[in-house]
């Protein structure tokens, strides 16, 4: 009786996770951590590694070679099956690399819609990164502040439109301002993750950068840092990004022309103690909940 | 025969119960669909790029993607004067612009063979040779190729450059071009101003009280508004406490918030008369049949339908 209710078990979550898993694939979010790199179809290889030792298992129970260990190794492909189809799910709500732009349309909508542009260097992957490349972090921090529902929620759940850009390893940033212009956003925030000299690293603070003589992206920036510095590692910084540190000119700050737009650096992706916060499970679900918290409060709650 | 009359009496008497729970349900589903459709609409509706309930949001999205296609058409005449070829290719979330398409009814193109419009002008200007691909940054930008290069590269401007790229096709285009979002950006700072006096107004003292009740009934929270739940969970206070909050008491809120919105709505387009007169001035003419008969357009949204439905992209296995 153990070993069929272990092979049913096995059956119903191999179901499921194929489901998790296609719903995901569906929806572009299906992909899996090999090293630094993200590769879509990976997910498969852990539902076919399940899927393997299931028939395994059920060869147990029909061929007489296998019978008498028959229980022994049910439930030893039983655990292997389901830690692989484990895998295969957590993976699967990780975040992919494209070049689209994914847009949501809550309902009822409150008349806002937010652009959260992700970064879309060509040699992510190879910027000193410790953990996941900074396009994925960039799209993985956005797509939770969009879907979270820890709280009163992310941007959906309060009500705005909000699209997540792409983060194609293209260096196509000015197509996010385009989208962002020709869409009507009207609050864009640029999310990317910082870097110093190549993990492993010490330097770690979240950097605000706001548009000088914007009141829109000045006290943006405030919530924003109010909201976050809690949660991230380090202190904080801020400065502006049309006329920084030596002269920097950000053109996501000069071209995006939502009037609350700013232009955000998470957390160090070359420190691991940062990287290792942000990859833990649930960590962006249960923090990335504030980005929407701070709009809605330098908006009004609208 | 004596045996069957209770059955039948029977049968009549479920019959009439399913009737009256039918009716009910029935009157009690229009109630609600008429307080949905009112939840839906918006005295701001009615003017582009104000949008808000899902036809006016539909309606705003058909018109900014036709202006941005027009502004990209006059990118590529200007590019083809200049001896270049640039297709237009115009950035758009993408489910918006399905959207944007299934409200017009555009078919799908058939063309197998087709690719994204920006991997055409990539293409296109990498396979330029190096005097040719200067050229064609002169034209598009008004820069040299590798100023846009490593402006690419590195997200930032050159130092001082605040006027970088805004000359060449690109740049005289976007000066001249008038959008459907100008004025819902010119009136942005009054619309933040509009919101916060609402959290603030008077009218709303009403909604705190039954708000703060409702909070303190069904979570034993503190909290006058939405925001003061915020403030709870973000100061640590029990995530599943204020869930319970929001969901039993949101629509308290809702319902307060939205009839001193829909007063502060009416306020805004009164005091700023002329901008609106403009605004549906600008628009007047049948905006949507303009767009509709745009069989050029219309081709461009066919053949992107077509390059976004990619499998392989959206399994993020195209990179």
């Amino acid at each position: 009786m153990l070993h069929a209710s272990s092979l049913h078990l096995v059956f119903v979550a191999v179901q499921l996770s194929i489901d998790s898993v296609n719903r995901e694939a569906q929806h572009g979010r299906l992909s899996v951590m090999v090293g630094n790199r993200t590769e879509g179809a990976m997910g498969w290889l852990f539902i076919g590694l399940g899927s393997t030792m299931l028939l395994l298992a059920t060869m147990g129970r029909i061929h007489p070679r296998f019978a008498r260990r028959r229980r022994v190794l049910t439930i030893l492909v039983a655990s292997l099956s389901l830690a692989s189809i484990s895998v295969s799910v957590v993976v699967a709500t990780h975040t992919v690399i494209t070049s689209s732009d994914m847009r949501w349309q809550p309902s009822p909508f409150n008349g806002w819609k937010v652009y959260l542009s992700s970064p879309r260097h060509i040699n992510s992957g190879g910027r000193g990164e410790c953990g996941w490349e900074e396009n994925i972090n960039g799209r993985h921090f956005n797509y939770n502040a969009t879907h979270t529902t820890y709280g009163a929620g992310g941007m959906l759940k309060r009500g705005y439109i909000t699209t997540v850009s792409g983060n194609a390893r293209d260096d196509g940033g000015w197509k996010n301002v385009n989208s962002a212009n020709n869409w009507g956003a009207n609050v864009y925030i640029v999310t990317h993750t910082n870097g110093d000299n190549g993990c492993p690293d010490s330097a770690q603070y979240l950097l605000v950068m706001f548009v000088d003589g914007n009141w829109g992206s000045t006290d943006l920036r405030s919530q924003l840092l109010a909201k976050m510095d809690p949660v991230l590692p380090g202190g904080q910084n801020t400065w502006s990004c049309i006329g920084g540190p030596g002269g920097q000119l950000a053109y996501e700050c000069r071209d995006a022309n939502a009037p609350h737009r700013v232009y955000v650096e998470a957390f160090f992706h070359d420190n691991q103690p940062s990287v290792d916060l942000f990859q833990t499970a649930g960590w962006p679900e249960n923090n990335t909940w504030r980005y929407g918290w701070a709009v809605d409060v330098h908006l009004g709650y609208p | 025969m004596n045996t069957d009359r209770p059955a039948v009496a029977r049968a009549f008497q479920v019959l009439g119960v399913c009737l009256i729970v039918a009716g009910t349900v029935s009157v009690g589903a229009t109630t609600l669909s008429s307080e949905a459709q009112a939840q839906n609409t918006f005295p701001l509706d009615k003017y582009p790029g104000f949008g808000r309930s899902p036809d006016a949001v539909l309606r705003d999205d058909t018109i900014a993607y036709w202006e941005a296609y027009g502004r990209e058409r006059l990118i590529s005449s200007c590019m083809g004067e200049s001896g270049f070829e640039y297709v237009p290719a115009v950035a758009y979330p993408e489910e918006a612009m399905l959207a944007v398409a299934e409200g017009l009814g555009v078919a799908v193109s058939s063309d197998p063979s087709l690719e994204s419009p920006f991997d055409r002008n990539r293409t296109y200007e990498v396979e330029l040779t190096p005097e040719e691909r200067e050229g064609f940054n002169q034209a598009l930008f008004g820069e040299s190729a590798a100023d846009v290069a490593e402006v690419n590269r590195t997200g930032l401007l050159p130092v001082g450059r605040m006027d970088f790229a805004t000359g060449g096709c690109v740049g005289r285009v976007k000066a001249g071009a008038l959008s459907v979002w100008d004025l819902r950006r010119e009136l942005d700072d009054e619309l933040v101003v509009m919101q916060r006096s609402i959290a603030e107004s008077p009218e709303l003292a009403a909604t705190r009280a039954a708000f703060r009740e409702c909070a303190q009934r069904v979570a034993g929270i503190a909290a006058d508004d939405p925001a003061d739940v915020d403030a709870f969970v973000g100061g640590g206070g029990s995530e599943p406490q204020a869930a319970t909050v929001l969901s039993e008491c949101e629509r308290v809120w809702a319902v307060g918030y939205r009839q001193s919105q829909l007063t502060a709505a009416a306020g805004l387009v009164k005091e700023h008369a002329v901008a609106f007169s403009e605004l549906e001035a600008r628009y007047s003419h049948d905006i949507m049949a303009t767009v509709r008969n745009d069989d050029e357009f219309l081709a461009y949204l066919s053949d992107q339908v077509r390059v976004t439905d990619s499998p392989a992209e959206a399994l993020g296995e195209a990179h």
